[in-house]
């Protein structure tokens, strides 16, 4: 199919895999029939070489998400005009049905962090990512998904819950949200709110992609903290909590990620036909 | 309150260790420097990772445990400049140079510099093949100042080291005992002719030849710093074969 066909298409509600180099060539060789692919966008920045014709030659079978990790929407630094032209070239070339980033900052006096890093909950705060997303979409000539991080700690002057914050974001810049599941989880564990409560305070409207991943449990000087580690299969506690957004918002387009220790493509794809199990319940329950 | 602004600069100061800021965490069990402490990991994690997936012969060379603590050095003077990891890590070579504890290596930085041009030949854009039939249109007498232009993805890299038969000794499963570094220098030439990259040995001729045509210099010069470095160079085959691998893809005058 042409990638443009593919771009226009509503994004089905099905569960996706986050596609990593490792997993590139079995995947072109097996053409699995997985619902749809993510991406890191930066991964294909490139003008040219093997990473992006392969992604090009993927395009072709499957719908794709573009997920930015650098932008650094929250950073009060200026916006990265030479990495949102490259952005905006590589939505260009791969044509993808979705286009996200992140509710963090990773930069900050020019030098970068390669860490999601949580923001204040403040007014100011929210004032400053709201207009930075408003200025990328208006750049991009599209909507994009904002996605909540897991965070290991929180700031003193914060004085908007979490939940709030992203509800705001969203509905002052028009962008819509990526509820990252398993990190609305982490974070309720280490920070002590109700994760329940927060998916709850989400206009499900606004919702159009959620992720779920494997996390960590790490001990810090004997105090047990949970780390994003997308390195194993998703708890137990994170698909109670899938099926419960999914009860209150309907089935979403969802996407199994994993960074590290990567599995076998096999047991990637049988971790996305889990959550593909459970939409499907939800679609009939919608019906 | 902290601004923004005031904020994520302190934040940055306490996060690359630059100096001890007060920062207005919430404690909550643990302190605001271990708090900080899981960023400060994930951030070196990622770097040094980046860091060994692009220089791998040059960890093999000096082993696991030597390569982690001059990446952790480098990242401490290196911070990252972009939002694109992939990025990181291309001034690491020159910094392998002057890298005290790798002294007795004096060809290291200079592998790893060969591991950089051939990142960068591997995302490199792909120019179309040279016109042969503009370039067969060119007089005769008009060819010696002919200038050319280059395939970004090719490259030429100079070493005073045997670097690509370290390198070539680093990819071995067992590499063999004795690896010699006191052969001649080597002049590698980088391609990439489809999506793989691959590199060969050019003699003096060939690097004189490709330097100055890839210096902008006329074929005419090109020509005679060739023969100057290698008596008996064979211009007119070492031309076409450039022109073959579409490492030259177009001219001007």
């Amino acid at each position: 199919m042409d990638p443009a066909t593919h771009a226009t298409q509503p994004v089905s509600a099905r569960a996706g895999i986050g596609l990593r180099a490792p997993h590139m060539r079995e995947l072109l060789d097996t053409r699995p029939p997985v619902a749809w692919l993510e991406v890191h966008s930066e991964n294909y920045f490139a003008e040219g070489g093997r990473a992006v014709a392969e992604l090009l030659e993927v395009r072709r079978d499957y719908p794709l998400s573009l997920h930015g990790v650098g932008l650094s929407l929250g950073s009060s630094d200026p916006l990265d005009r030479g990495h949102l032209a490259k952005l905006k070239r590589a939505i260009g070339q791969f044509s993808p049905m979705l286009v996200s980033e992140h509710l963090c900052w990773v930069s900050a006096g020019g030098s970068y962090f390669h860490d999601l890093l949580p923001l204040p909950y403040t007014e100011e705060a929210l004032r400053h990512v709201t207009a930075r997303i408003a200025e990328v979409q208006e750049y991009l000539g599209r909507r994009i998904l904002i996605e909540n991080v897991s965070s290991y700690l929180d700031f003193e002057h914060s004085t908007i819950p979490e939940w709030e914050f992203l509800r705001e974001t969203a509905a002052r810049s028009g962008c819509g949200i990526l509820l990252d599941v398993n990190n609305i989880y982490v974070s309720a564990v280490n920070h002590g709110f109700d994760p329940r409560l927060y998916i709850d305070s989400i206009p499900a409207r606004d919702v159009q992609e959620m992720h779920l991943a494997g996390h960590a449990g790490k001990q810090v000087d004997g105090v047990d903290i949970l780390i994003d580690t997308h390195d194993r299969p998703v708890k137990a506690a994170v698909w109670e909590l899938y099926a419960h957004a999914l009860e209150v918002m309907g089935p979403k387009p969802t996407l199994v990620e994993w960074d590290s220790d990567l599995p076998p493509l096999a047991g990637l794809l049988a971790e996305a036909d889990k959550a593909d199990a459970l939409l499907i319940r939800s679609h009939a329950v919608a019906a | 309150m902290l601004s923004l602004p005031e904020l994520q600069q302190r934040f940055a100061q306490a996060l690359t260790g630059t100096q001890a800021m007060e920062l207005p965490i919430r404690g909550n069990r643990l302190s605001a420097g271990q708090r900080l402490q899981v960023y400060r990991h994930n951030m070196q994690s990622a770097l040094v990772g980046v860091l060994r997936a692009v220089y791998p012969a040059s960890e093999r060379l000096v082993g696991e445990e030597f390569f982690g603590a001059a990446a952790h050095a480098y990242l401490k003077a290196n911070p990252s400049q972009s939002g694109n990891i992939q990025d990181y890590g291309g001034a690491f070579p020159r910094f392998l140079d002057g890298f005290e504890p790798a002294a007795s290596l004096p060809y290291l930085g200079d592998v790893a510099a060969l591991e950089w041009c051939r990142v960068e030949a591997a995302v490199a854009p792909s120019h179309a093949p040279m016109d042969l039939a503009a370039l067969a249109a060119v007089p005769l007498e008009s060819q010696s100042e002919l200038r050319f232009r280059t395939q970004p993805a090719a490259r030429v890299f100079r070493s005073r080291f045997p670097v690509l038969t370290i390198w070539d000794y680093c990819q071995s499963v067992a590499p063999e005992e004795g690896l010699d570094i006191d052969l001649p220098g080597e002049c590698v030439l980088f391609a990439r002719p489809g999506l793989d990259v691959y590199m060969r040995r050019l003699t003096p001729g060939e690097y004189a030849f490709v330097d100055r045509l890839y210096d902008g210099r006329a074929f005419e010069e090109a020509c005679q710093q060739a023969l100057r470095a290698e008596p008996g160079f064979d211009v007119a085959r070492k031309f076409s074969e450039l022109v073959q691998e579409e490492i030259l893809t177009g001219f001007y005058r």
